[in-house]
């Protein structure tokens, strides 16, 4: 599903126009697969309350931007603008498509925490890629393997509260804070909290986690916020960084050297 | 003469208090006992007070552990020291800007609505706007036109937990006793509009249009479901059917009305104190004691038959229960279920406390 030819753009390969083409359509693809999804799963039923909307578009945007991204550039450095770059067009369209139903209060911090999340997801798969890469696989199959992988991790890290539910119920015994951990594991509770959403009470949830009924605490939006954050400086921004660290010692040699 | 008319007076004052009322048809032993239980209660809720005041830091349990204290046969008020006025400054400091009292995103209709009890309980006018605040957020948070639901929306009148909109039996009975504690205007259609999501939650057919009624009488969580974890579809229970009659009497229903001798009917009929009636588990076992010790002190009847045509006594046989489970350090737990916090002795606790006090008055 991910675009496949836009892997080798870069400064230097001097081929962006060239491949602007793949990364909008993917996002052209990334935006209508949201809006269809985002509808068929009741997004706009007037019994969804504004935060758990919030809440419903925001993860339905999350899980499905890894998949349509166009993988990682030739370069460190590009890698990580068209992390952000991409992020923040997830970000855009989950606002629309929020705004489209006359908004909802919580939208600037939900779509805060979903450009993070964003952000952190895509670079996880960028980093898979370039892991990938290294081990043989070609350009394509790797790219679509890590896309998958990250995507596989938002799901499962954010389903926690469901399938570790009644572990955390079996170790909550002898370590009450196991329930909070789980619950604070999972992406979709940072996106509920962002969005002042009660997930676990909301019906859905109520019916299908054995957590709902049990005492737990949610975490504070802002150190959630903080942590996101120091993930996304080490999967994108630190590599970009040393990148171009590297690129401008190699220049400055280069330049001595070249000093008669 | 005067001597006649003293007696005749003391006599009437001694028949219409209500500590009379219950001594009338309580045991004099078993009340006694449930005094002693009330206070071993409360020296297990005063020593699990923080140094903040809060008890387990929820603004919930520290309201209900307050309301034990203002509200029971020992008289307690803020002129009793910290350990009252502590809580009051925790609940205090928990008042946010719309109103709720809650000290986070969770459970801020349930919270609000027990700290709305808790200061009422304590009769200062001091929390007259704090409490007006509380009200005007549980008013805000009801299901109505405003959330753009119509009457004719299972979810209309309800009230939920707080944090979503999804509204449901429990939360709503308890919104409606933390309104009628902070006052609310009996005419005002905050009642009639709870009337509406309370009658959509009882198995009657006839005032409920729901395909899914009964008609036992009793009633169900939320309009159509219950919790899984009693895996009885939407047969009535106990927990569920003492918050829905209580609903109703606060709401101002006679008793007459025959809603309300329909759930009061279910009550008698399916009367144990052994699990949540209507259920063959102890879920939500203690919330149960509490909501019914609630209402059938509003009701107003100690004595009736039961379904099996037994003659029945709750006050005697609810203290005598209440006594028998209490922990020796003055602590309730529910030893068989941890759904709904019921694994937390402070919050059982304040709840068996309250319920000991609605026999005892």
């Amino acid at each position: 599903m991910t675009a496949t030819s836009a892997a080798t753009d870069g400064p230097e390969s001097g081929s962006a126009t060239v491949a602007s083409r793949p990364i909008f359509g993917s996002l052209a693809a990334f935006g209508l697969t949201a809006l269809l999804l985002i509808s068929a799963m009741g997004a706009y039923s007037s019994d969804l309350q504004g935060s758990a909307r919030l809440v419903l578009v925001t993860s339905v945007v999350a899980v499905l931007s890894p998949l349509f991204w166009p993988g990682r550039a030739a370069t460190a450095r590009s890698t990580a603008w068209r992390a952000l770059g991409w992020s923040f067009a997830a970000s855009t369209l989950a606002a629309v498509a929020i705004l489209g139903v006359g908004g909802a209060q919580g939208l600037a911090s939900a779509c805060s925490t979903l450009l993070l999340i964003c952000i952190t997801t895509l670079g996880v798969a960028a980093w898979t890629e370039s892991l990938l890469a290294r081990r043989g696989l070609d350009s394509a199959a790797a790219r679509n393997a890590s896309a998958w992988l990250a995507t596989a991790m938002l799901v499962i890290t954010g389903a926690a509260p469901l399938w570790l539910g009644p572990a955390a119920e079996l170790a909550a015994v002898e370590r009450p804070r196991a329930l909070a951990a789980v619950v604070a594991m999972s992406p979709l509770t940072h996106l509920a909290i962002a969005g002042g959403n009660d997930l676990l009470r909301n019906q859905w949830f109520y019916q299908h986690s054995n957590l709902s009924g049990l005492r737990f605490d949610y975490p504070r939006l802002m150190p959630v916020l903080a942590g996101y954050a120091a993930v996304s400086l080490a999967l994108v921004g630190v590599p970009a960084m040393a990148r171009s660290r590297r690129t401008r010692v190699s220049n400055s040699t280069s330049s001595k050297e070249q000093v008669p | 003469m005067i001597k006649k008319v003293l007696l005749a007076s003391l006599a009437g004052l001694m028949l219409s208090s209500p500590a009379t009322r219950a001594a009338d048809t309580m045991d004099p032993a078993l009340r006694e006992k449930a005094r002693r239980a009330v206070d071993g209660g409360l020296h297990y809720l005063r020593g699990q007070q923080q140094p903040d005041g809060s008890v387990l830091n929820s603004v919930g349990i520290t309201a209900l552990s307050l309301r034990a204290f203002l509200e029971s046969h020992r008289g307690y008020n803020e002129g009793d020291g910290a350990f009252i006025t502590k809580q009051v400054e925790y609940l205090l400091s928990k008042v946010n800007d719309d109103g709720s009292i809650c000290e986070s995103l969770q459970n801020r209709a349930y919270n609000t609505a027990v700290a709305l009890n808790a200061l009422a309980a304590t009769k200062n006018p001091k929390y007259a706007d704090v409490i007006a605040g509380g009200r005007k957020f549980l008013l805000g948070h009801q299901i109505d036109e405003a959330e753009g639901y119509k009457p004719d929306h299972r979810y209309y009148g309800g009230i939920g937990y707080g944090g979503d909109e999804r509204p449901d039996m429990s939360n709503t009975y308890l919104a409606l006793e933390g309104l009628k504690a902070a006052a609310t205007d009996p005419k005002d259609p905050v009642w009639q509009r709870a009337m509406v999501f309370v009658s959509r939650s009882q198995n009657r057919s006839e005032s409920n249009d729901q395909s899914w009624a009964g008609n036992d009488g009793g009633f169900v969580y939320m309009p159509g479901w219950n919790p899984p974890e009693f895996a009885n579809g939407t047969n009535s229970y106990g927990g569920m059917t003492a918050a829905g009659l209580i609903s109703l009497l606060f709401a101002g229903t006679d008793k007459n009305d025959p809603r309300v001798q329909a759930a009061y009917q279910w009550m008698t009929t399916n009367y144990t104190l052994d699990v949540n009636p209507g259920t063959d588990t102890k879920h939500g076992l203690f919330y149960f004691y509490n909501a019914y010790a609630k209402v059938m002190a509003a009701y107003g009847v100690d004595e009736f038959v039961d379904g099996k045509g037994q003659k029945r006594n709750w006050r005697n046989e609810f203290a005598a229960k209440l006594v028998s489970l209490q922990n020796p350090d003055g602590s309730w737990v529910n030893k068989e279920s941890n759904k709904w916090w019921e694994d937390k002795p402070q919050l059982v606790t304040a709840w068996s406390v309250i319920a000991l006090e609605q026999v005892l008055k």
